[in-house]
């Protein structure tokens, strides 16, 4: 037993042995937290980049808060990404009229038929220079069969506003605020939707003796667009 | 005597020396083994693995008895393997619904009526079935007042403007379809994780002429999640109905679209394991 024991002591004798670890000072840590990444980088290579590209695109929608009309706007537009957050460009659009259904129904009614609808000025075409601005970017999956890429855009514009009546056209100034989103296909291809707000001076027939007003509108579009030079 | 003192001296020595054997042996098993794989590139010749059970080593050897061309056959009929059908492109979906219960009060504005400043306010509460489809009942409430245009009509030129047919409400049930996720990033800072849905289904809609016509519903939207139980809303919706408009003698009908657009905040219950 005592000769078990001893070869137990030498065994563990000769195994553990201590030895004393000397840091250098400058090695030791002098914080007690954990470090703080105050530039988080949360997509490292965008699979759709828009830095020095320019973006064309063609779209067509519908406006919808004119009483009298139903207007379908047809356009393009012509960005340059400054980089992946601003971009600058024009955006136009011609616009098919009809008449609505509204102006029946109020012709019908007492005092309505004393309103000089073909007077009604209606939009013709826009052409605005407009900022684009995009602070979100990301990735889509759509029924888990593919990835898309996708943006979310604000934008801001202003300049020309054509409208059109039986007295003759009218071009006025007008601005716009809006949102879109961008889906990729490619790396180059993609679909654009956009809901605008449009301000623009309008005469105002419903009066009796007529005068301009500010007059807010709502337009929807879809559209495609590309972005150049190809990657 | 003799013999035990000599047998405790080995013993003793062989116990002081098993250490050093141990060293060596850490150092010169890499040594080997790196030597065998730059001789020869074929795995074959370089089993270095601890002593197996019979079993075991028996089952492992069945696959050689065939020859050595046998591990390249295996490697070749990988290509015949069926291709994976299920692919999550985008893993770990952060706001899982599957099972769970959705409850969203909003608000927002009917944006094309050009006659009434159409005001909404409402609540959904939502069932998923699974991750992609669930139930969602509607129950929306509006407050219309006159825009310019009406104002003028009715002023001016003593039009009977209460003949315009508007919203005051809408309740319904739809089938609710989530296709699409994905996460975006904000100013490429921070990761926000969010779902597309799809929404189609019915009800009806009280209307200011006192009608409450059958009504069809078709919508869509994003929840941008904020944790696993709360996320941010915005919701697109069309509804189309028809309805008669009474003033005085006369009676017309007319079909009416209205689109809403909506911003909410939904709360998911009961509530969700990380993963």
């Amino acid at each position: 037993m005592r000769h078990l024991c001893l070869l137990a002591l030498i065994l563990i004798s000769s195994v553990a042995k201590s030895e004393t670890i000397h840091f250098k000072e400058e090695e030791l840590a002098r914080e007690s937290v954990l470090p703080v990444f105050d530039q988080p980088e949360a997509v490292k290579r965008k699979h759709v980049p828009f830095t020095e590209r320019v973006e064309v695109g063609v779209f067509a929608g519908a406006t919808l808060n004119d009483p009298f009309f139903n207007t379908y706007p047809i356009g393009g537009e012509l960005l340059y990404h400054l980089n992946e957050f601003h971009a600058f460009g024009l955006v136009g659009a011609y616009h098919v009229t009809q008449q609505a259904q509204y102006v029946a129904q109020i012709q019908q009614l007492n005092g309505g038929s004393s309103i000089p609808f073909n007077a009604s000025p209606v939009l013709q075409y826009f052409a605005f220079g407009e900022y684009e601005f995009t602070p979100y970017y990301g990735k889509i999956s759509l029924t888990k069969q593919g990835v898309m890429n996708m943006t979310f855009s604000g934008t801001l514009g202003g300049g020309w506003v054509a409208q059109n009546s039986a007295a003759g056209s009218d071009t006025g100034f007008g601005f716009s605020a809006g949102l879109n989103q961008r889906m990729f296909f490619t790396r180059n291809f993609g679909l654009k939707a956009d809901l605008k707000a449009f301000f623009y001076q309008q005469n105002d027939i419903v009066q009796v003796t007529p005068s301009r007003k500010l007059f807010t509108n709502l337009m929807v579009t879809l559209g495609v667009v590309y972005l150049f030079p190809s990657l | 005597m003799a013999r035990s003192k000599n047998f405790k001296l080995l013993i003793m020595a062989g116990v002081l020396l098993l250490p050093c054997v141990r060293v060596m042996a850490e150092e010169e098993i890499p040594f080997e083994l790196n030597n065998a794989v730059q001789e020869d590139n074929s795995y074959e010749n370089t089993v270095v693995e601890p002593a197996k059970p019979k079993k075991e080593a028996e089952r492992r050897q069945v696959p050689q008895a065939s020859g050595a061309k046998a591990p390249q056959a295996e490697l070749a009929g990988l290509g015949g393997l069926a291709p994976f059908n299920d692919i999550a492109v985008i893993s770990k979906r952060f706001l899982p619904k599957t099972h769970r219960f959705e409850f969203t009060p909003n608000f927002g504005l009917v944006i094309n009526d050009a006659f009434f400043t159409d005001l909404a306010y409402g609540g959904r509460l939502a069932y998923y079935f699974t991750e992609k489809y669930g139930v969602e009942a509607i129950g929306t409430v509006i407050s219309s007042t006159n825009k310019t245009v009406t104002t003028e009509l009715q002023n001016e030129r003593l039009v009977q403007t209460q003949a315009l047919a508007t919203p005051t409400a809408y309740y319904g049930l739809d089938f609710k379809w989530v296709p699409v996720y994905g996460k975006i990033g904000w100013m490429n800072r921070s990761i926000i994780p969010f779902d597309f849905y799809f929404s189609l289904g019915g009800g009806i809609t009280p209307t200011n002429q006192s009608t409450s016509p059958p009504t069809v519903h078709v919508g869509g939207g994003q929840m941008f999640a904020i944790n696993k139980w709360m996320a941010a809303k915005w919701d697109i919706s069309w509804y189309g109905y028809s309805s008669t408009s009474k003033v005085s003698t006369s009676t017309s009908s007319g079909t009416y679209s209205n689109l809403h657009a909506t911003l909410g905040m939904s709360f998911f219950f009961p509530g969700a394991e990380y993963r």
